[in-house]
Order: C-alpha cells, then sequence, then structure tokens
C-alpha cells in the first residue's frame, strides 16, 4: 500500500514536470500530436503506480522520452512548414463570403450540427454573416464575421482614443507586485506617498490597483 | 531554448542510464553464473566446500534481486528466489535435482537478462 502511496506521489511529481516542459500550449487547445502524448502519459504513468511488480523506472523511462521527444518536434515544426503539416494537419476553410464548401465538411467529418453549434458558440445564428470560417488543426472552428455584421468599433466612426494598458494590482494582500508596478510607471515611493496620503499602511492593503494614468483603487483588508 | 537543452540533457541522461543499468545487470549476471558454476564444481568433486559456496550464492542473490528489481518485474524475480530456497533441501535428498535446479537458475538469469537486451524481436 505504502508502495503505491509514494509511487503516485512520484508520479504526479514528474508528470507536472514533464506537462511544464511540454509548455503551455499542452494546457490549451491540443494539437493532434499533443494530444497523442497526452493519452500515452496518462496511461504510461498508472501503469507502475497500480501494478507494484513493475519498476518506476519503467515508468519514468518512457514519460520522459516521449516528452522529450514531443519538445524536439516541436522545435522541428517550428523550422519545418511540411514537418508542421504532417504532425499538425492545416487549418480548412469551410465557409467563404457565406458560401458553406459541402466537400471540406464532408472531408472533416463535421455534420451540420456541429457547424452550426460551433458557428452559434461565437454568436453567429446566419449562415450568410460570415464571411470566412476556418477549421483550425485543433479542431476549433474561427469565425469571421463579415463587416456588415460586425459591433461598430471607435476607429470605424474616425474617434481619436489613446491606446493604455488596463489597471495592475500592484498590491496583494500587503504584498507588493514589482512587474505590475513597472508596467503602470509607478515605483515604490510614489506608493509610499499614496499610501500615507490615504492614511493607510502596506501591510493594511488587501488590493491596490492602477492603471498609466495613476488612478488608483484601494481595498482595505477587513480581516 | 532552454527548454530544448533541458531535454537534450534529459535524453542523454536516459541514454546513459540504460546503458549503465546494461552493463551492470551483464555484471551482476557474471558474478551469479561464477557463484553458481562454484557450488556446481564443488558438488561434482563432493567438496567440504559445498554449503559454504551455497551459502555464498545465496547471499549474493539478494544483492542480485536489489540490483535487477530496479530493471525487471520482480515477479520473475521471486520466482528464481523460489527456486534458490529449494536448493538445500534438494542438497540433502542427495538427488540430482540439486545440479538441475541449479543450471536452470542459471539458464533463468540469463532470461532475465537477454530480456534487457534491445533486440529486434523485443523491440518490435
Amino acid at each position: 500500500m505504502l508502495i503505491v502511496f509514494f509511487r503516485a506521489i512520484i508520479l504526479y511529481i514528474v508528470i507536472v514536470f514533464c506537462v511544464r516542459l511540454m509548455g503551455k500550449k499542452q494546457l490549451g487547445e491540443l494539437q493532434p500530436s499533443e494530444l497523442v502524448v497526452t493519452i500515452m502519459l496518462s496511461n504510461i504513468a498508472t501503469l507502475p503506480i497500480e501494478d507494484i511488480n513493475i519498476p518506476v523506472a519503467m515508468g519514468l523511462v518512457p514519460i520522459f522520452t516521449i516528452v522529450c521527444i514531443d519538445v524536439f518536434f516541436s522545435y522541428f515544426s517550428l523550422s519545418s512548414r511540411g514537418f508542421r503539416r504532417l504532425m499538425c494537419g492545416s487549418p480548412k476553410i469551410i465557409i467563404s463570403d457565406g458560401v458553406l464548401d459541402q466537400k471540406t465538411l464532408k472531408s472533416l467529418r463535421f455534420t451540420i450540427d456541429d457547424l452550426f453549434e460551433a458557428l452559434r458558440g461565437q454568436q453567429v445564428f446566419d449562415i450568410t454573416q460570415v464571411q470566412l470560417a476556418v477549421v483550425e488543426t485543433t479542431g476549433q472552428i474561427s469565425v469571421y464575421v463579415k463587416k456588415g455584421g460586425q459591433p461598430l468599433t471607435p476607429s470605424d466612426i474616425s474617434l481619436d482614443f489613446k491606446s493604455s494598458n488596463p489597471p495592475q494590482l500592484i498590491v496583494n494582500d500587503g504584498e507588493i507586485v514589482e512587474n505590475a508596478m513597472q508596467l503602470v510607471g509607478v515605483d515604490r515611493r510614489w506608493l509610499e506617498i499614496t499610501l500615507k496620503n490615504e492614511n493607510i499602511m502596506l501591510k493594511d492593503v488587501f488590493i491596490m490597483t492602477c492603471d498609466n494614468e495613476k488612478n488608483y483603487n484601494i481595498i482595505e483588508k477587513e480581516i | 531554448m532552454k527548454r530544448l537543452a533541458l531535454c537534450i540533457a534529459i535524453m542523454l541522461a536516459i541514454i546513459s542510464s540504460c546503458l549503465a543499468s546494461l552493463y551492470m545487470l551483464k555484471a551482476a549476471t557474471d558474478e551469479l553464473y561464477t557463484k553458481i558454476d562454484l557450488c556446481l564444481v564443488a558438488y561434482y568433486s563432493e567438496d567440504d566446500t559445498l554449503l559454504d559456496n551455497l551459502e555464498d550464492f545465496e547471499n549474493y542473490w539478494g544483492e542480485y534481486y536489489v540490483k535487477a528489481s530496479f530493471l525487471t518485474r520482480s515477479s520473475s524475480l521471486d520466482d528464481i528466489s523460489g527456486m534458490i530456497s529449494r536448493l538445500e533441501p534438494l542438497l540433502n535428498e542427495q538427488g540430482d535435482e540439486f545440479s538441475a535446479e541449479l543450471n536452470s537458475i542459471r539458464f533463468r538469469a540469463n532470461l532475465l537478462y537477454e530480456s534487457q537486451i534491445p533486440h529486434f524481436r523485443s523491440v518490435f
């Protein structure tokens, strides 16, 4: 029993490390090759946990080997478009200028229900409103709506506006977030003065946000 | 690039540890053969050292078991442990089964080592 317990801990740490090694991409939409790796990892990891006859090394070696190969292939895919296509496939256009490409839809084995479900998920209920719909290599459908159906933006009416970063969390539960302070262009001295003006100690600040214009918002700790 | 370097290092570590473990198992198996051969020679020559050799062999099997358990299923090692535990009673019976059992252990140890070598037939 204890053997299984220790093995579970070891393999949990190893799998978490391996997923981190594969990068953030693995946590989002999976490419075909990444899906294969994820399935294989989860399967291989459970074998030495369940069967104490199998040495842990027999689980660790294939896990690390598969992850390393995945990383090598990812780097190779960056430099070779052909290899990337081989491993991940290529995006396919299924709607162009409101016209559905039935042949592509059939070759992708997408049903009309699948297509409409994906369109509805993107707030599109009329196929004729779609300028371009693409089935990505992850299986997701990206939709670009015709200009007439898109919401009005400031640039459409030639409105002059200044771009700025959203407010950043510069104090988190009494602790200063240096990176965020740099992003909005404030320093510790400004923070000290501001807190002094507000008559509040740093340790009593629960949340403090600030934007590029130095507009800030402070929420004090209640408990 | 850091990730790629880390993966190359892990791959090299895996390959070198695989080769090292194979070398270690080969050395341990050769040592085991030597112990078995000493027992067989003493048995056939009806030497007084047979019991000492047998004890030495049994003790070495403990070490071998620990080394090999990192590489192979423990059930195959347990089978050989069972065979080794039968050696002393077989010796007391004074039949031919003692030498046959020793040869059988030698054969099983050889199979164990061979199973770790990546032959074409074992890979595919």
